[in-house]
């Protein structure tokens, strides 16, 4: 499935200002992202135009490998990411969106050859929805959280500089990327700390939990292989 | 019975005459002026060079260049002809879909100069790449690793299995790879019901719910268990059975799944003489094939049912074999070996007009073979007996059409043809051809390629070994050319 990249870039990378394809790892390594990363920006360093594919072979995950990735790195059942209606799972209600078929009820047979356009909605659903809910389970008992364990006092973080503050982010690139963070994409997620703070959240520390996961989760590194 | 012919005759003249601008002539035309182009490698050139859609047709923005550079919409193929070098010259140095990429520079390197997302591949490798956050260009077995996760077991790997493959060494590291993917192709997500080897044939054979018997049917009109089709299909996908058995088969597969563990389902699949009838869907679910007549897929009950249906001759039944198995879709003018003499239009549908017998020279001569294959057709008897439903009927056209006054001549449909330009006998001499030719092993590699590697193949080295392989040395095991496939630039340079 061919998307439109624009399309996914300008919803999800530039929304979010996430940073991949950003800093200077040497090449496979280990730690630098798969063919599919891309993006734009960097704390302090301004635009960093990643290389980019020759091949136009980069595909979209689709489906089933956004449900189980996401579901994975989240720690959180297929079944229960994300549910619209609290019914009915969102990955079967955008199947089609999402990169999906229906060949016996609807008679398509094949994914479609680009995206849709509420593909980048399907896929923010999902990503949106599997986060807030790593974080709400999470703050209830942050001492056995799965990802976010982070220091909390009424609601904010203690520092967002704090040791814990990294470990989380950490976390969140080694699942979700299976690398570590660079410099400046662990910059990019303390940066949107105060950001969150500005828009009035009353619980700061759990809203920045979410986004961070939001935002490293929708980079076209997790999106496409 | 006839209404449905119509119909379907008339789609198939919709593709290719539905405007009179549409023209079957120009793929061989822009061949003769880019002989050089990888599009002209094969045959004639793909339609997506200048069509964004072939029925109804439409034009990207090249073929809207080229269209915009011919002296009238309606011209004739003739004048078309003589007039389209000029054409193509007069648009080679404009970049029609933006791309920076001058049409010329496209057609000569291999992508389409209509498509945006379609460059010469090469053009934006840099030379030295070490300097880059992530490899492009270059094969990178880290990229692999993943995606093989990806592809074949549904999901990426864990970041523990990903430090463990990238601190072997290089050797290591494709060993790695092979095991990862030897490993993959045995799980629910590859070769399960619903798996990705499945899911690869639902546009060869066409499900339809609403008509299903058998395993999850739910409506009234039980025709067919296609599921039977899909078995067949991934068996022969798998575990380095003969890919060909899919249209040549005279058995069936069924499919068991053990739940010893019920988290882990293991789906397996066995070769059986026959499908008999029994709980819970009848004889919905059988396959009334005479072993001796059944030619795979492309003889089971459903595809008999659902494209041959009521139709004496039936063309939809032929072209669906031959786009499904062979990759040719004639209604975008693909895969013409016309036939001289051809078509004789024995059924009286008009075939032989000029703007029909185009492809018809090629299509009806492939459609004979099914003269005898009966779909729905029933309730007539031969020597006594009921003429059997998705079976092999002798002399079905004139036990069932004979007294036609509206098809006089259809009782003179020969059972022989040609099928990719070669004489066959019968449908079992049909399948031999296509099966053994390098389009079936081209087509069954295609398919992997467009999942895997995410394009067509058009023109590629990579692809020409891997289906020359399939053929050769591995002997039309799919698992051992998906071994090839993964190692291939194609797959690991992003």
């Amino acid at each position: 499935m061919h998307l439109r990249y624009g399309l996914l870039i300008a919803s999800l990378v530039t929304t979010l200002g996430a940073c991949a394809g950003c800093g200077e790892d040497p090449v496979d390594d280990g730690s630098g992202g798969s063919g599919g990363s891309g993006g734009s920006g960097g704390s302090g360093g301004g635009i960093v135009t990643p290389p980019i594919s020759a091949k136009h072979a980069i595909k979209f995950k689709t489906k089933g490998r956004l449900l189980k990735d996401f579901s994975a790195a989240l720690a959180l059942p297929t079944d229960q990411l994300c549910q619209e209606l609290g019914q009915y799972n969102c990955a079967n209600v955008h199947a089609i969106a999402l990169g999906g078929v229906d060949a016996y009820g609807a008679g398509v047979y094949e994914p479609l050859k680009a995206s849709a356009i509420t593909t980048p909605l399907a896929v923010d659903r999902l990503a949106l929805s599997g986060c807030t809910q790593r974080a709400v389970l999470d703050f209830k008992d942050l001492g056995s959280a799965k990802i976010f364990k982070l220091e909390v006092e009424n609601g904010a973080l203690v520092d967002i500089n704090a040791e814990s503050t990294s470990a989380v982010i950490t976390t969140l690139f080694q699942r979700i990327h299976l690398r570590n963070p660079k410099d400046n994409e662990a910059a990019h997620l303390r940066d949107l700390y105060p950001q969150v703070i500005e828009a009035g959240s009353a619980t700061p520390a759990q809203d920045w939990a979410s986004l961070s996961c939001y935002s490293v989760l929708t980079m076209m590194e997790s999106l496409f292989y | 019975m006839r209404t449905l012919s119509a119909i379907i005759l008339g789609l198939g003249l919709s593709a290719i005459a539905g405007t009179a601008s549409a023209k079957v002539v120009a793929p061989a035309g822009f061949c003769e002026t880019y002989n050089n182009s990888p599009f002209c490698t094969s045959g004639p050139a793909p339609c997506a060079v200048c069509h964004s859609n072939t029925s109804p047709p439409a034009w990207n923005s090249y073929g809207d260049a080229v269209k915009a550079a011919l002296s009238g919409q309606n011209i004739s193929e003739a004048q078309f002809l003589t007039e389209l070098p000029e054409a193509l010259a007069s648009v080679e140095g404009l970049d029609s879909d933006g791309d920076d990429f001058d049409n010329l520079d496209e057609i000569l390197g291999g992508s389409r100069p209509g498509d945006s997302m379609s460059t010469p591949g090469d053009l934006d490798c840099p030379d030295d790449v070490s300097e880059l956050d992530y490899p492009i260009c270059v094969y990178s077995p880290r990229h692999v690793f993943r995606k093989v996760y990806l592809d074949f077991c549904g999901h990426s790997p864990s970041y523990d299995d990903m430090q463990a493959f990238v601190a072997l060494d290089a050797a290591a590291q494709l060993d790695a790879l092979h095991a990862t993917l030897e490993s993959c192709v045995d799980t629910e997500e590859w070769l399960g019901k619903n798996g990705a080897v499945w899911r690869l044939a639902h546009p060869k054979i066409r499900p339809v719910g609403s008509l299903k018997a058998g395993e999850d049917a739910y409506s009234t009109i039980r025709l067919a268990d296609y599921y039977n089709d899909y078995n067949l299909y991934v068996w022969s996908q798998i575990d380095d059975n003969d890919a060909r058995s899919v249209i040549t088969a005279d058995f069936f597969v069924q499919r068991s799944v053990d739940l010893t563990d019920p988290d882990e389902p293991k789906t397996s699949y066995a070769t059986v003489a026959d499908i008999p009838a029994g709980p819970p869907c009848g004889n919905g679910c059988t396959e009334p094939m005479q072993l001796e007549r059944r030619n795979g897929n492309i003889t089971s009950r459903w595809f008999l049912d659902y494209f041959v249906m009521f139709t004496p001759l039936p063309r939809n039944a032929a072209a669906q074999a031959y786009r499904a198995y062979l990759g040719y879709d004639i209604a975008r003018v693909e895969g013409l070996f016309p036939v001289t003499g051809e078509p004789k239009d024995y059924d009286n549908k008009g075939v032989k007009d000029e703007a029909c017998a185009q492809c018809h020279s090629t299509l009806d001569p492939l459609t004979y073979a099914y003269r005898n294959y009966n779909g729905l057709t029933g309730g007539m008897t031969q020597g006594g007996d009921p003429i059997g439903r998705a079976m092999y009927v002798d002399n079905r056209l004139e036990e069932l059409w004979g007294d036609d006054p509206s098809m006089p001549e259809l009782s003179n449909t020969p059972e022989n043809g040609q099928v990719l330009g070669q004489d066959y006998a019968d449908l079992n001499e049909w399948t031999q051809i296509a099966a053994n030719h390098d389009q079936f092993a081209k087509a069954a590699v295609n398919d992997y390629w467009k999942l895997l590697v995410g394009t067509d193949s058009e023109s590629d080295a990579e692809f020409d070994n891997l289906w020359k392989d399939l053929k050769g040395k591995h002997a039309y095991s799919i698992e051992k050319m998906l071994h090839d496939l993964i190692m291939t630039e194609a797959y690991g340079a992003p």
